[in-house]
């Protein structure tokens, strides 16, 4: 008897330790996951609520309104239709085309789900239509307009799809989110081509293998976990055997000895390959993963696609080493690669990207305002020195240099990256990079798809940064407010 | 000093009797919350059954504590928090489906005359030597039945239709298998309590009561834990019970479906997933302070009345409510245990101690399944799910810890008597 | 009532509902905390309730002292381990060695656990079919190897007499050096004393300090 009552205390104490999960578990799942549950475009109750609140308008950092609800309920979004397909697919649409853009996402303040009881009431009284809050966006409008500009005026992006993504390293604030190709959300049946899927927001929702610029990982690898070699000189043949493969380079070219820097300068692929063997997959696949590959991203204001670094063990050295420059089932999404180059920018600290600045009730009044969050401690700020070096030596000297301005440092990484899809060779050009300016500390990812042969990201990715960062030097109070 | 020692002790529990203070408190707490949230649904409703209900549901709380408290000695506390659970399960039936709630609240009647007999049944247990036999077979027939006569609903063979009555017999031969179980575990006969278990066990599979037959076989293997304190065979159960889940997995498609939603309801939104992707927009919506008391969408929710209900109470009064109930829960199975604890004989321990964990575990079981911690099962949720059976069956529980506690209550009595002899 | 104002309504009664619901909550767990309370206090005023009698040793081998007085309550197990509710902290009894039960008019029920033995007023008594258990009541004797324990039953426990062994009935097996007539052992309480009282112990030990006036009458 003496016994069996310990057990049933036992037991109790188990029964309660299985309810304290639940509680946990529950309150946990509900505070992450729960806007994005309630946001989902099959929830009936936010159908029922449209009909009864007009949704609340939407601006940008600027005050520039990007979408507002006229007198007959119909959504109505900037005046041209420039202004419109620039930011579609931040803003989405509000049948919801575009997934997960701020007009769904943002459903609770939108359509007046979080008015406090007092307004409700005040409601009641005036007899008005019940109205949603109005959000502030960090973005600015006309600089997205600038970069869907840029893509059209270069000839060798012109037509093509592509992304970009321009971030505050140090706030993490998203400053633009393009997406191409892109579409008027108010003359949708005339300006899309589903072919093309429009609707996708490149920037967040695809992945593609970063290329070269993957190297800014590999590179920190090395300074971390090999820093006696990464002293030394490299022999670059233009062919690396690994496992029966060979490693050439952008171009079949040989670039002889050369050190670590000038390695990334150049972007040569056989020192990195040769570099990723011997850091062995596992010490890279951490580094990466300290970069944030293999998170399971679940940003406050976005949905971001989760970046991959395979992760089955037992890869042969061709794979390892095609890792070492991007290549070998490694993904990332524009966004992602925005946050590598704002954390090399930022001294090792990535800030956790953020849409939503402030929320404002119909009346005026803040109702919620939010700070900017770090996300992970990437690196040490030595490690993260020297990489801006060898950064800014890439603008300098390197592959980049069609990024480069007069007027601001630039600092950043090229990248080619190649594919096959169905079979069909597809090259991808980026360029990563940023300002190396207290007062600007601006970064930027761009992402052309499908580039001609014998073009790589330093030609057709890097100029279009080259003109957002002209637009920051001309506009910074656009950007810094 | 000049008192003797023993006037003093009956002193002292005279007033520990008065202190039944928290009592009239809790009653009174529990009266006003069903009032004001009658009247509000009345109010939007306008039914003369709406107001009916505002005055009978307090009305019943009071009359049945103090009814019952009189005739034999009930276990005021956990008859309070009873009552509370299966009131709230009829304000959010009323919020969305009047007549539901009509039925809920007779069933509850219903209920009341179960929980008497099974009072009455633990004390009379003991003295019957053959009915333990007949309950065995009985169990076991009882359980067969849906399988003979009953029709399928929901993947699962488990109802009886009876005219216009469905009867789910696994929720009552719960009881028995309680009664049963710990009986002959306490006197260390094996065979009987195993040969019982097993065959429920076995039927339930046949039927694909799945949930059910999870919590017999838990129950179970608690209880065998609790009065043999045999570690390695409970392991072994343990394991034994984790192989035959992987087993059900491998065997039957719809576990695999089941578990498949549970990782992604999303992936199957349309069909089969609607129901938990509803249910966690509901958990949403609510948020920390709820949407209010019959707003919300709660019939979007496929089911939301039996299993789901613990969703539309989370979405119309808040999460920070939700977690309140879940504490109800769990002050009830801190009741049913220290009335194990407290009890004088092995075997009226171990039926209190089976009935609260088979509440408990069925409550975690299914808002687990809600919250998406762990596939759903097909359980309900004891006391505030519509449903006859489970209603029913939950009262009845209750009514075997209370059964002990009268016992204890007694012997408790009888204690001070040999005191009060010297 | 218009579907707008009973929306605004239900969302302030909202913060009406929480606050009563978490008070109930607050109010059942003190209440289960006073239940908690009382139940100790009542504990340390009445040491001896749920027991129905106790053990007295009479011969205790090298492990026990004599005299000592074990509690025995309802139902439990008995043994060596510290899990038992009566614990004989000897060798020669195993963790548990026997289960016992008390029922109403029958006395001290006894069955011995898987494997082991003991006497219960002289009548063996193992585990298996053909022991069907032994009982006890008020003056039996258990006795396991060397030691000897004697049941008092408390008062108000009635229990159907049982012809008890007369000394002359002693067997070898029994163990114990066969008593001669009428010659008190040395030592010993007087087991031949034992058989011939008529009034069960009325005395509770609310007051451990009673006792060591050596109530003989017993």
């Amino acid at each position: 008897m003496k016994r069996q009552r310990k057990l049933f205390k036992l037991l109790a104490i188990l029964f309660f330790g299985l309810f304290l999960i639940l509680t946990l578990y529950g309150g946990y799942s509900v505070a992450t996951y729960g806007n994005r549950w309630f946001s989902s475009s099959k929830n009936p109750r936010v159908r029922a609520q449209k009909e009864m609140v007009i949704a609340g308008d939407i601006y940008d950092r600027n005050g520039i309104q990007l979408a507002t609800t006229d007198e007959l309920g119909n959504r109505v979004y900037q005046p041209t239709a420039k202004a419109r397909r620039a930011v579609v697919h931040i803003l989405g649409d509000a049948q919801g085309n575009i997934a997960n853009g701020v007009e769904s996402f943002q459903t609770a303040y939108l359509y007046g789900f979080h008015s406090s009881f007092g307004e409700l009431l005040s409601g009641l009284f005036t007899g008005e239509a019940r109205r949603g809050d109005n959000l502030y966006l960090t973005i600015d409008s006309l600089l997205c307009q600038k970069i869907v500009e840029s893509f059209e005026n270069h000839s060798l992006t012109n037509g093509k799809h592509g992304a970009a993504v321009v971030m505050n390293y140090l706030t993490g604030e998203i400053l633009a989110q393009v997406s191409l190709p892109t579409f008027d959300p108010q003359n949708i049946s005339g300006t899309v081509n589903k072919n093309e899927q429009p609707f996708w927001n490149r920037a967040t929702q695809s992945v593609y293998p970063p290329g070269s610029t993957f190297k800014i990982v590999t590179a920190s690898a090395a300074l971390k976990y090999l820093p006696e070699l990464a002293e030394e000189e490299f022999e670059c043949t233009g062919e690396l055997q690994l496992d029966g493969h060979t490693i050439h380079d952008f171009g079949n070219s040989v670039h002889g000895l050369m050190d670590l820097k000038d390695a990334f300068g150049v972007s040569c692929n056989n020192i990195f390959a040769f570099l990723a063997v011997e850091l062995t997959d596992a010490r890279l696949k951490q580094m990466a993963e300290s970069f944030g590959f293999n998170d399971n991203f679940l940003f406050r204001d976005l949905v971001v696609e989760n970046s991959r670094y395979p992760a089955q063990a037992g890869r042969s050295d061709y794979e390892v080493g095609a890792s070492g420059f991007g290549q070998s089932s490694i993904a990332a999404s524009p966004m992602h690669m925005c946050m590598v180059a704002a954390a090399i920018g930022a001294d090792g600290v990535m800030q956790e990207p953020v849409l939503l600045r402030e929320v404002r009730t119909p009346s005026g009044a803040t109702r919620v305002k939010w700070e900017s969050r770090s996300y992970r401690q990437v690196m040490d700020t030595d490690v993260a020195r020297v990489l801006q070096n060898y950064m800014r030596y890439v603008v300098t000297s390197g592959t980049g240099s069609r990024a480069g301005t007069r007027s601001m440092a630039i600092c950043g990484k090229t990248g080619t990256a190649e594919s096959t899809i169905i079979g069909k060779p597809v090259n991808y050009g980026w360029f990563v990079g940023y300002a190396d300016d207290i007062s600007l500390p601006i970064a930027v990812s761009i992402l052309v798809e499908d580039i001609d042969d014998g073009q790589g990201g330093g030609s057709t990715a890097a100029p279009i940064a080259r003109e957002v960062f002209q637009y920051i030097a001309e506009h910074p109070e656009r950007v810094t407010n | 000093m000049g008192i003797p020692k023993h006037k003093k002790i009956t002193m002292e529990s005279t007033r520990m009797r008065e202190k039944r203070k928290p009592g009239e408190r809790l009653a009174v707490l529990v009266m006003l919350f069903y009032f004001t949230a009658f009247l509000l649904l009345a109010f939007r409703n306008s039914t003369w059954q709406g107001y009916a209900l505002t005055f009978c549901v307090p009305a019943a709380i009071w009359g049945g504590t103090h009814i019952l408290g009189k005739c034999f000695h009930i276990d005021t506390l956990l008859f309070s928090l009873t009552n509370f659970l299966c009131a709230l399960g009829i304000l959010v039936l009323y919020g969305t489906n009047p007549n539901l709630a009509y039925h809920q609240a007779a069933y509850y009647g219903v209920g009341l005359v179960g929980m008497v007999i099974c009072i009455y049944f633990m004390r009379v247990f003991r003295s019957l030597r053959h009915l333990r036999i007949l309950m065995i077979i009985g169990s076991v027939a009882f359980l067969a039945l849906p399988l003979l006569i009953g029709r399928e609903t929901n993947g699962a063979k488990n109802w009886i239709y009876f005219q216009s009555v469905s009867i789910q017999p696994s929720e009552f031969v719960k009881i028995s298998l309680i009664l049963v179980v710990a009986w002959f575990m306490n006197r260390r006969q094996f065979l009987p309590w195993f040969l019982c278990a097993v065959g429920c066990l076995i039927l339930l599979m046949l039927q694909k009561d799945l949930g059910t037959a999870l919590l017999y076989y838990v129950v179970t293997l608690l209880l065998f834990f609790a009065s043999t304190a045999n570690v390695p065979l409970t392991m072994l159960g343990i394991l034994g019970g984790g192989g035959a889940a992987v087993l059900g997995y491998r065997m039957f498609a719809h576990v695999k479906k089941r578990v498949a939603l549970w990782r992604n309801p999303w992936s199957d939104y349309e069909n089969a997933g609607y129901q938990i992707v509803q249910g966690l927009m509901a958990l949403a919506s609510g948020s920390l302070l709820g949407v209010g008391l019959g707003l919300g969408s709660p019939t979007t929710i496929p089911v939301y009345e039996t299993d789901y209900i613990f969703a539309v109470i989370c979405e119309q009064f808040g999460l920070i409510f939700g977690v309140c109930v879940l504490l109800i829960y769990v002050a009830i199975i801190w009741r049913g245990t220290t009335i194990a604890m407290a009890s004088r004989h092995g075997y009226q321990g171990l039926v209190s101690m089976g009935a609260t964990m088979m509440i408990g575990l069925q409550t975690f079981v299914i808002i687990g399944g809600v919250i998406k911690l762990i596939p759903l099962t097909g359980v309900t949720m004891p006391f505030v799910s519509s449903g006859g059976s489970s209603l029913v069956s939950s009262m009845c529980l209750t009514g075997l810890i209370q059964g002990v506690a009268s016992l204890n209550e007694d012997d408790l009595e009888e204690d001070l008597k040999l005191t009060e002899a010297m | 009532m218009s579907d707008e104002l009973y929306s605004v309504l239900a969302l302030g009664m909202r913060y009406w509902f929480l606050a009563l619901g978490v008070l109930i909550v607050v109010q059942t767990f003190l209440w289960l905390y006073r239940d908690h309370r009382e139940k100790h206090q009542r504990l340390r005023n009445l040491p001896d309730a749920g027991m129905i009698g106790e053990f007295v040793v009479l011969s205790g081998g090298n492990d026990l002292e004599e005299g000592k007085v074990i509690p025995v309550p309802w139902e439990g197990m008995l043994g060596s381990s510290r899990h038992c509710d009566v614990v004989i902290p000897s060798g020669a009894f195993a963790p548990v060695h026997l289960y016992f039960s008390f029922e109403k008019r029958m006395g001290l029920m006894i069955e011995a656990a898987r494997g082991r033995e003991c006497y219960v007023d002289g009548v063996l008594e193992k585990s298996g079919k053909k022991h069907p258990g032994e009982r006890m009541i008020h003056g039996s004797i258990l006795q396991v190897g060397d030691i000897v324990l004697r049941l008092r039953l408390f008062a108000g426990l009635d229990v159907e007499r049982k012809a008890l062994r007369k000394p002359e009935d002693d067997v070898k097996e029994y163990g114990m050096p066969v008593a001669s007539q009428g010659v008190p052992r040395p030592g010993y309480g007087g087991y031949a004393d034992s058989q011939t009282e008529e009034e069960p112990f009325t005395g509770l030990h609310l007051v451990k300090d009673e006792e060591k006036d050596g109530n003989s009458k017993t």
